[in-house]
């Protein structure tokens, strides 16, 4: 039987952990902060790197080499910044760790900046988690308080401060560029990289953007033995465990601590409790919206980057959504070209014409107005936003219309065949 | 097949083809640069580059390390390499530009039958070499509502391609941050936000960069298809600055000027005074259509020779000693007519009297260079003047001495000192005065022979412009038919007075003024070209002033 | 405009930041906040000034991000999400019973101020659906018959 595997985030499954500054030194905490201040920031970037840690946010690039990146003697400060944005349709895992484990996720932010060489790091949180916001603004007081931010902690001469920002609505701010232009005080708009936010990012500084979960995940890879055991959780280049955020018509929902070795099916059906009410599957959206849709016969498949990347899929931000065989796939399709079509910041060509145009033809299946011709118009469509738009969401918004057609292409015609 | 390095900038590859590169430059800039168009819409080489537009796909089958990359790239965002192959023409390219023009046009509106754009519009040429000739799109447009934007443009929304140059123009280019962008997604606008009309002086060059029809000039809009107007590279003679221009006409009428480029006077940019100078080259009523003589009370119509053989006539029975003879010349005179004008006093009458006003003028300072455009020196050849050392000061001391001695004849040339009463009051009196002029003024009223000249448009002629660079005009429009260009008539009365030399061409009298000048040393006629040539030695200009940033003038 | 004691919370905002723009959407919220839920010009002046930028370019943030209102909202501004996850467990009904108890479409506000209903993309808490936030709450695992309690409960 398929259990939790609860090491890193233990405490945001215990309902009994307190989650003050106190609660989270009596747990352990701040042990790696210290002895990260005893190394030199070139060590930490290479234990962090041999530990293979990948971004938690979605695209899955190894932090290690993210931050060995970084521009050095430039003469401009550099900077740590905390993606809290966590808008991906099914996830809900940063929340939960900023809910429950404030402290984990800030010393880990605390050992990042250090590394990167950042004196004031900032984390920008999505204006509508105003709970997390309260929370994390008290967790980063108490830690002024108690010394460990500001001026000389811990006695390492590495003065350090942290800013909580909030963001306003937008998920494009998920996206690095988007986001630091946002921090900036603009539009959350996507730049043109190169240059890479590594050599010109937050106001031209060289700065590095990792995820809540990622940053997360430092404490215990800087704890005894931590690199090797980190290693331990999955096959190779996939180590440790991550957050799963499993939601739609599983019995069980919720964010669960796994390791990266388990099959999605004992996922489903061993952590999440099978379908319920005793519906059979139809299938599985892998890594949050924008992952190519998996059928119920794909199933059978680890859950981690490679595997997954290995049959066309993705895991991204470990966000699984499950429905069953009732769920009409066709209007699935629609509220997720409505979602695209809602959240392109309108900025290149392809994507602030393609969301809007996909997401019209998927409405016209709905009213009935369905046609083969208009199913191979809608694929055309989405496929003509793939790879030509200037960021990512044109990508995350074409997958997911381009493997819904060709893997549920008699649901479309349903729409039409009894026309 | 080895690359031959006759070239003296690094080189990379575009279709097989070497192109030079200077370190730092983007591909596209350095295409265009050789002549290579690779389409395209947001990219500006005066502004920052966005790539959003997306239409300069190109595929980059070597990123000059060997492999290839990943996918399509835009040219305006890839820094050019040594070694780096690109390509244009395949098939992968051609689908980019197929899928980006086709995702233009679901919302723009077909208004190219009633669009002033059409002929010049970008998006129609590649709509014609690119697309796909029909349309998949069986959903209504995007309709947004009127909104006014200014005094010289007008905008019509629905037309906008969201490819933000004009965004970018008024927060890099004039830095008065009058347009922004607004909404998200498709709602997305790039225009005020409300009717807010933009005030900057420079809005008509928001309508040239548009590669649209959604900014249009409204002095042009509806009045004539582009693909009908004749375009002559000529200067903005409406200050010193001398803006390069194209004068846009069709028979013979003027219908707007349009800037063209010269990185050394006004890099891309022409301001609306600018542009509104055209509507003098078709003013028709005040100007003076054939040579006149005084006849009894009233200026009646003579023909040249009975003008010129008056002149002469009038002159042999005066008999006037070198301080008895006066010219006065406005600054809007070109070098060569100055230059014939001040030759025409020395060899006729052994006199200096040759006299502009030099009144003081300021250029501004900016953080925006667009804002060094404008000076309040309304006239092209100051520095010509200087250079030519005619005589004049701010308070014209001098001239007041020379006026209020016995003069017998006065030429003018234009219309210097309007504003001068005293002087008109006393040069009234005078025995021959002789206007040599475009437009009817108070000097062609008091004259006793007024010979008709040329506007800019009509004539050649070269003008120095505020920082000593010499530039060209080109005939565009036809004079006339009775009057002839200053520099002719001046020549003609010369030859008439008996005095020895004569012209017969524009270049034939630069080269005398760089021979017989101290200023124009150095130069010739043949190295003016397109973009001008500066003066070897400065002269000085008492009467500048540089001040920060003018607001209004 | 800001009193005395939020202009001491936006100084501290501003000392953050190495420059005054990036306090800007901070502020703005702050300003939000201050102005009952919604931003009028007068208050985007403002701003724009504490923040040294032009007005247009507070505009277009204003404009750009999803939780700037430029319409006064009601009291109870309840955001609904309809995205994925909460759709398939029942969102989209969720927002029409909303809907029907009201009387209101959404992105519209009852006559008499109270309420106000805005559909929503994904709030982030997915496993936890259907989910809604009501002014700055969260509330998880809405049933049309927890809305009808919650939405009678407000009215008190």
């Amino acid at each position: 039987m398929l259990e939790e595997t609860l090491v890193l985030f233990k405490n945001i499954r215990n309902p009994k952990y307190d989650k003050s500054l106190t609660g989270y030194k009596k747990t352990g905490g701040f042990k790696s902060l210290k002895k990260v201040f005893g190394m030199k920031p070139e060590e930490v970037v290479q234990e962090v790197k041999e530990s293979g840690v990948r971004g938690r946010g979605g695209a899955g690039f190894p932090t290690g080499l993210k931050w060995s990146f970084m521009a050095k003697g430039t003469g401009k400060p550099s900077y740590l910044v905390a993606n809290a944005d966590e808008s991906e349709p099914g996830t809900c895992k940063d929340r939960e760790l900023m809910l429950k484990d404030p402290h984990l996720f800030l010393e880990g932010l605390m050992i990042g900046s250090y590394a990167v060489g950042c004196h004031h790091a900032y984390v920008y949180v999505r204006g509508e988690f105003f709970p997390a916001i309260k929370i994390l603004n008290a967790a980063v007081d108490e830690l002024y308080a108690d010394g460990l931010l500001g001026h000389d902690p811990l006695g390492s001469g590495f003065n350090l401060d942290i800013t909580i920002h909030t963001g306003a609505g937008a998920y494009i701010c998920g996206e690095e560029t988007a986001l630091l232009d946002s921090l900036e005080g603009k539009r959350g708009q996507p730049r043109v990289k190169p240059p890479f936010p590594a050599v010109s990012g937050f106001n031209g500084c060289p700065t590095s953007v990792n995820n809540v979960e990622t940053l997360a995940c430092l404490p215990f890879i800087f704890s005894d033995g931590g690199v090797e055991s980190f290693k331990s959780f999955g096959p190779q280049n996939n180590s440790g465990t991550h957050l799963v955020s499993l939601s739609g018509h599983v019995n069980s929902p919720g964010v669960y601590e796994l390791r990266m070795d388990v099959s999605m099916k004992d996922i489903i059906y061993e952590i999440g409790g099978g379908i319920r009410n005793g519906k059979k599957l139809k299938g599985v959206i892998p890594g949050g919206s924008s992952s190519p849709v998996m059928k119920a016969d794909e199933i059978d498949v680890l859950y981690n980057f490679d595997d997954l990347a290995k049959i066309g899929t993705m895991m991204g931000s470990a966000a699984m959504m499950v429905f069953d065989e009732d769920t009409d796939v066709v209007k699935l399709l629609h509220r997720i070209t409505r979602f695209y079509a809602h959240e392109s910041c309108g900025q290149c060509t392809p994507c602030r014409e393609g969301t809007h145009w996909s997401r019209l033809i998927v409405r016209d299946f709905l009213r009935g107005n369905g046609s083969e011709e208009k199913l191979e118009r809608l694929d055309r469509v989405g496929g003509n936003m793939l790879g030509t738009t200037l960021c990512a969401l044109g990508d995350a918004a074409a997958m997911p219309i381009q493997s819904f057609v060709n893997k549920f292409p008699e649901e479309f015609r349903n729409y039409y065949a009894t026309a | 097949m080895p690359l031959l390095n006759e070239f003296s900038m690094p080189v990379f590859q575009i279709d097989g083809e070497p192109v030079e590169y200077e370190p730092g430059e983007k591909v596209l800039s350095a295409a265009l640069r050789c002549g290579k168009i690779i389409p395209h819409y947001c990219y500006h080489p005066g502004m920052s580059v966005v790539a959003t537009c997306r239409m300069c796909l190109v595929d980059v089958v070597d990123l000059g390390n060997g492999r290839p990359a990943p996918k399509l790239q835009t040219a305006c965002s890839v820094d050019a390499t040594e070694g780096m192959k690109i390509e244009t023409l395949n098939e992968k390219v051609e689908e980019g530009r197929k899928l980006v023009n086709e995702f233009l046009l679901i919302n723009h509106p077909l208004d190219c039958p009633i669009c002033d754009q059409s002929g010049e519009c970008t998006l129609q040429d590649y709509a014609f070499k690119y697309g796909s000739g029909k349309s998949e799109m069986d959903y209504s447009k995007r309709v947004n509502g009127w909104r006014d934007i200014g005094t010289f443009v007008a905008l019509e929304r629905n037309r906008c391609i969201q490819c933000s140059r004009c965004d970018r123009f008024t927060r890099e280019i004039t830095g008065t941050n009058e347009f922004g962008m607004f909404n998200r997604g498709h709602e997305l606008a790039v225009d005020t936000y409300t009717d807010r009309p933009m005030t900057n002086k420079f809005q008509g060059n928001m309508a040239d960069i548009c590669p649209v029809g959604a900014i249009t000039e409204k002095e042009f809009r509806f009045k004539r298809r582009v693909w009908k107007l004749k375009k002559n590279h000529s200067i903005c003679t409406g200050c010193s600055t001398g803006c390069n221009v194209t004068i846009e006409h069709d028979r013979n009428e003027v219908f707007r000027l349009k800037p063209h480029e010269n990185q050394s006077v006004n890099k891309w940019w022409l301001c609306d005074e600018g542009r509104l100078t055209y509507r003098k080259m078709n003013e028709r009523k005040s100007r003076i259509h054939q040579p006149l003589g005084l006849i009894g009370e009233n200026l009646e119509g003579i023909s040249w020779e009975k003008a010129y053989g008056a002149i002469a006539e009038r002159i042999r029975e005066l008999k006037p000693l070198p301080q008895e003879v006066l010219a006065l010349t406005d600054t809007h005179a070109s070098n060569e007519e100055l230059f014939l004008f001040q030759k025409l006093l020395k060899e006729g009458f052994s006199s200096e009297n040759i006299f502009c006003p030099f009144p003081t003028w300021e250029q501004s300072e900016s953080d925006f260079f667009i804002n060094t455009l404008i000076t309040t020196d309304k006239t092209p050849n100051r520095a010509g003047a200087l250079a030519l050392q005619i005589k004049g000061d701010q308070k014209n001391k001098k001239l007041k001495k020379v006026i209020e001695g016995e003069l017998k004849v006065v030429f003018v040339l234009g219309n210097p000192f309007e504003t001068e009463l005293e002087f008109k009051e006393i040069i009234k009196r005078t025995q021959l005065v002789i206007h040599i002029g475009i437009f009817h003024n108070s000097w062609s009223e008091m004259a006793d022979v007024v010979l008709p000249g040329q506007f800019y448009s009509e004539k050649e002629g070269t003008y120095t412009n505020k920082n000593q660079r010499v530039q060209s005009t080109e005939i565009a429009v036809k004079a006339l038919r009775k009057t002839r260009p200053e520099w002719q008539i001046i020549s003609e009365l010369s030859q008439a007075l008996g005095h020895k030399s004569s012209f017969e061409s524009i270049p034939q009298v630069f080269n005398a003024m760089v021979q017989e000048s101290k200023a124009f040393t150095g130069i010739s006629f043949d190295k003016i070209g397109s973009f001008g040539i500066e003066l070897t030695k400065n002269t000085k200009d008492p009467g500048k002033n540089v001040v920060p940033e003018m607001t209004a003038i | 405009m800001f009193s005395k004691d939020i202009l001491t919370q936006v100084d501290n905002l501003l000392s953050r930041y190495p420059i005054k723009q990036n306090a800007l959407i901070p502020i703005l919220l702050l300003a939000q906040q201050e102005n009952e839920g919604w931003l009028t010009e007068e208050w985007m002046q403002h701003v724009a000034d504490i923040c040294e930028v032009p007005l247009t370019h507070v505009e277009g943030v204003a404009t750009f991000y999803t939780m700037f209102r430029l319409k006064r909202p009601g009291k109870f501004h309840l955001q609904v999400c309809t995205c994925v996850p909460c759709c398939l467990v029942g969102g989209t009904e969720l927002l029409e019973h909303t809907e029907k108890k009201l009387n209101i479409h959404a992105g519209h506000t009852t006559t008499d101020g109270e309420f106000s209903i805005e559909e929503m993309e994904c709030l982030g808490a997915c496993s936890f659906a259907p989910a809604i936030i009501v002014n700055e709450d969260y509330h998880e695992q809405v049933t049309p018959d927890k809305m009808d309690k919650l939405i009678d409960q407000l009215k008190q």
